[in-house]
C-alpha cells in the first residue's frame, strides 16, 4: 500500500540525503541488478523510442522502490532524451539518445544542482524500479524542446538552488521536473523571459500537492536539499514526472506515453 | 521531541550519504570498465568547447556533435549543424538509424547481478 501524502516528509528525509534518484551518481540498477541487465533496459528504451522516430522525449526512472513513494510520486528523476549526432573519444560519429539532466549535488553540496548530458545508459543505471517511462510530446513541440537546449535559454532557466519539493511556481529553487517545467513552458511560448514563464506556469500548470504537519514542515528546514521557504501555504506544491504528463495530457501536447519494463535477471546463487 | 529526533536522523543521513555515494561511484564506473582518464578526457573537451554550462556526465567518453560547436546567440541557433542530420531542422525522412554501438560502455564479463546467499538448508550442508 502506498503512502498517504502526509507522510512526504518522511520519504523526503529517508530518500534525500541518502539518493532520491535525483543525483549523477545514482548507480543503483548497477548495483542491484548488474551492468548486463543496465544494457538490456537501455537498448530496449533505445530501441523503442527510435522505433516510434522519437527526437525528443522527457524520460524519467524510479530511484527508489516504488513502495516507499508517496501518493502521486512514481518517478524521482526526469530528464530529455534528444535523438542525436554525439561523437566518441575515437573520434567515430554516430546517432543515439542523448540524455539532459538537472542533478541534484555539485562538490558534495546537496542544495545545489547542475546540468548534465549523459546518455540513456546513465539513466538507466539509477533506476531501481526496473521501468522507464516516456512522454512523447508532439513533434512541433519536440522541435522547439530542441532549440531551447541548444540555446543559452537551457542554462539560463536553471536556478542552481537545489528543493527536492521546490514549488514551480517561483524560482526560490529547482529540482529536475522544475527546470523541464520550464523548458516545455520556454518551448510552447517560444521564449526565454522568464517572467513571462512564471506567468504562464502559474496560470496553466496544476502541481502535485503534498500536506505536511506543522513538525513535517519544520524539519525540512534542517535538510540540505529541502526546504519549504519557496512555500506560501500549508499545501505543498511541487511538481513531479505525472504532473509534467497531466499538462501535456491537458492541453493536447502529448504525442505517446508508454513505460518500458524489462525484467531483471534473478540473483544466481552464491558458490 | 518529534523534530529533534528527526534531526538526528537527518544527521546519520547526511553521513551514510557522504561515504556511501563515493563508493557507490567508485564501484559503478569499474563495472562498466570506464577509465577516469577517458571521462576527464571527454570533460576537458567540453570545457575547452563552448557550451561549458552544460557538463559531459556519461560513464561513456562521447558528446553531442553540437555541444563541440561554437555559443549560440538565440533560441533555434544552435540546431543548425553542419555536416550532421538534426531533428529541429533535419527532413524526417533522411533520419538516420540508431547507432547501437555509439556509447555503449565497456562491460566486463561477470558484471551481472550481485549472487545471493544460498537457502539456510544449504548453508548449512
Amino acid at each position: 500500500m502506498r503512502k498517504p501524502a502526509s507522510l512526504f516528509l518522511f520519504f523526503v528525509l529517508l530518500t534525500c540525503t541518502l539518493d532520491a534518484g535525483s543525483r549523477q551518481s545514482s548507480k543503483q540498477a548497477i548495483d542491484r541488478y548488474g551492468a548486463e541487465y543496465v544494457q538490456q533496459l537501455t537498448d530496449e528504451v533505445n530501441a523503442q523510442m527510435d522505433a516510434r522516430q522519437v527526437n525528443v522525449a522527457l524520460i524519467a526512472r524510479c530511484g527508489r522502490l516504488r513502495a516507499d513513494l508517496p501518493e502521486g510520486v512514481d518517478f524521482t528523476h526526469v530528464g530529455i532524451a534528444v535523438f542525436e549526432a554525439v561523437v566518441r573519444e575515437d573520434g567515430k560519429v554516430g546517432y543515439t539518445y542523448s540524455v539532459y539532466n538537472l542533478y541534484q549535488g555539485v562538490d558534495g553540496d546537496m542544495g545545489k544542482s547542475h546540468l548534465v548530458q549523459d546518455f540513456t545508459f546513465d539513466l538507466c543505471s539509477g533506476a531501481v524500479e526496473p521501468e522507464i517511462a516516456v512522454i512523447v510530446p508532439s513533434d512541433a513541440l519536440q522541435k522547439r524542446i530542441l532549440e531551447v537546449i541548444r540555446s543559452p535559454a537551457y542554462a539560463a532557466l536553471h536556478n542552481p538552488k537545489y528543493n527536492l519539493i521546490a514549488n514551480p511556481f517561483n524560482d526560490q529553487f529547482d529540482n529536475c521536473v522544475t527546470h523541464t517545467l520550464k523548458i516545455l513552458v520556454a518551448a510552447i511560448y517560444n521564449t526565454d523571459d522568464q517572467e513571462r514563464i512564471y506567468e504562464d506556469i502559474n496560470s496553466y500548470f496544476k502541481p502535485e500537492e503534498i500536506n505536511l504537519s506543522v513538525a513535517e514542515r519544520i524539519g525540512v528546514n534542517f535538510m540540505s536539499g529541502v526546504s519549504d521557504d519557496d512555500q506560501s501555504s500549508r499545501h505543498v506544491k511541487t511538481a513531479t514526472f505525472g504532473s509534467l504528463k497531466r499538462f501535456l495530457d491537458e492541453y493536447k501536447l502529448t504525442k505517446d506515453y508508454f513505460v518500458v519494463r524489462v525484467e531483471p535477471p534473478k540473483p544466481a546463487s552464491k558458490k | 521531541m518529534k523534530a529533534v529526533s528527526l534531526l538526528a536522523f537527518a544527521a546519520i543521513s547526511l553521513v551514510l550519504s557522504t561515504a556511501s555515494a563515493g563508493e557507490v561511484k567508485a564501484a559503478s564506473k569499474a563495472a562498466v570498465g570506464q577509465s577516469a582518464a577517458a571521462l576527464d578526457a571527454v570533460a576537458q573537451t567540453v570545457m575547452m568547447s563552448a557550451n561549458a554550462s552544460i557538463e559531459a556526465g556519461s560513464a561513456v567518453a562521447a558528446i553531442p556533435v553540437w555541444m563541440t560547436a561554437k555559443v549560440m546567440d538565440k533560441m533555434g541557433q544552435g540546431s543548425e549543424q553542419a555536416g550532421v542530420w538534426d531533428a529541429a531542422t533535419g527532413d524526417p525522412a533522411q533520419r538516420p538509424a540508431l547507432d547501437k554501438e555509439i556509447v555503449k560502455p565497456d562491460i566486463k564479463p561477470g558484471s551481472a547481478a550481485p549472487k545471493k546467499d544460498p537457502s539456510p538448508a544449504d548453508a548449512m550442508q
